[in-house]
């Protein structure tokens, strides 16, 4: 049985679905509850710039790779824990 | 630049202070998170040294990248959460009336108060290791409110926000006195 390493990629964007939803529950809280001041607009400004670094990093990573292979269960462990060399 | 908005605020109502909860359990909340990013960085070190090929497979390679995105993106969140749950959680006093507005979870939020002069009784509490060090701990505000007992918790140098609240408290009891006689 094999499951095309593509689905994963989809859990992914479902989990960062998720992920944004709560992100911007977080940053409504903030605005909407806390004062306007340094420490929170800071606060803001070091959350949105912390997530566009790891959406960039994954971006660079996750766009060399090739979506076409298929994760192989039950049929070994080629492949899973590296190349058997 | 300061802007902060009272909850229902009342005519002359003034702020005098604004109190959170100490430093040291913001930093407590750091030190988790830092938790939270090393132990799987230790942990993922040891399995490259049993598997050093993990990054070079044409299947756990993306895995690896894609439980990382996804990892860094939920300690990160975490960490923000974090940061809201202390900075959101305040006492304020005001020279009216003391202020407790609490973040609970993700959809709740708890706003308490209770008026200057209904204060009877006021007591700070500094008890434990670490806030005997870092000088923090716990004040107690007994009134004759619906709201039996108010309560600052962990909040910088309590004995001197008690005196705070007793002085106030003392004044507005005054005010309150003469306007009821006077009227």
């Amino acid at each position: 049985m094999t499951i095309p390493l593509i689905v994963f990629f989809y859990l992914y964007l479902l989990f960062i679905v998720v992920w944004l939803i709560f992100s911007i529950i977080a940053l409504y809280h903030i605005i909407r509850y806390g004062q306007i001041n340094y420490i929170s607009i800071m606060a803001v400004i070091i959350y949105l710039a912390g997530v566009a670094v790891i959406f960039s990093l994954s971006f660079v990573f996750l766009s060399q790779i090739d979506w076409t292979a298929s994760l192989a269960i039950l049929q070994g462990k080629v492949g899973v824990f590296g190349p058997d060399y | 630049m300061f802007i902060y908005s009272l909850p229902g605020k009342l005519p002359g109502e003034k702020i005098i202070k604004i109190i959170r909860r100490d430093i040291f359990i913001l930093i407590k909340k750091v030190i988790l998170t830092l938790i939270l990013i090393v132990l799987p960085a230790l942990a993922f070190g040891m399995m490259l040294a049993l598997y050093p090929n993990l990054l070079n497979g044409e299947i756990s390679y993306p895995l690896i990248v894609l439980a990382v995105s996804a990892y860094g993106l939920f300690v990160w969140l975490f960490s923000f959460f974090s940061f809201i749950d202390y900075y959101l959680d305040l006492w304020i006093i005001t020279n009216l009336r003391i202020i407790d507005v609490r973040q609970e979870g993700f959809f709740s939020r708890t706003v308490a108060e209770v008026k200057l002069f209904q204060i009877q009784d006021v007591t700070s509490e500094l008890e434990g290791f670490f806030q005997f060090i870092f000088r923090f701990g716990n004040v107690y505000v007994q009134t004759a409110a619906e709201v039996g007992r108010f309560a600052f918790g962990q909040i910088p140098h309590p004995e001197k926000v008690r005196d705070i609240i007793i002085r106030l408290a003392a004044q507005d009891k005054e005010k309150h006195h003469h306007d009821v006689h006077h009227a």
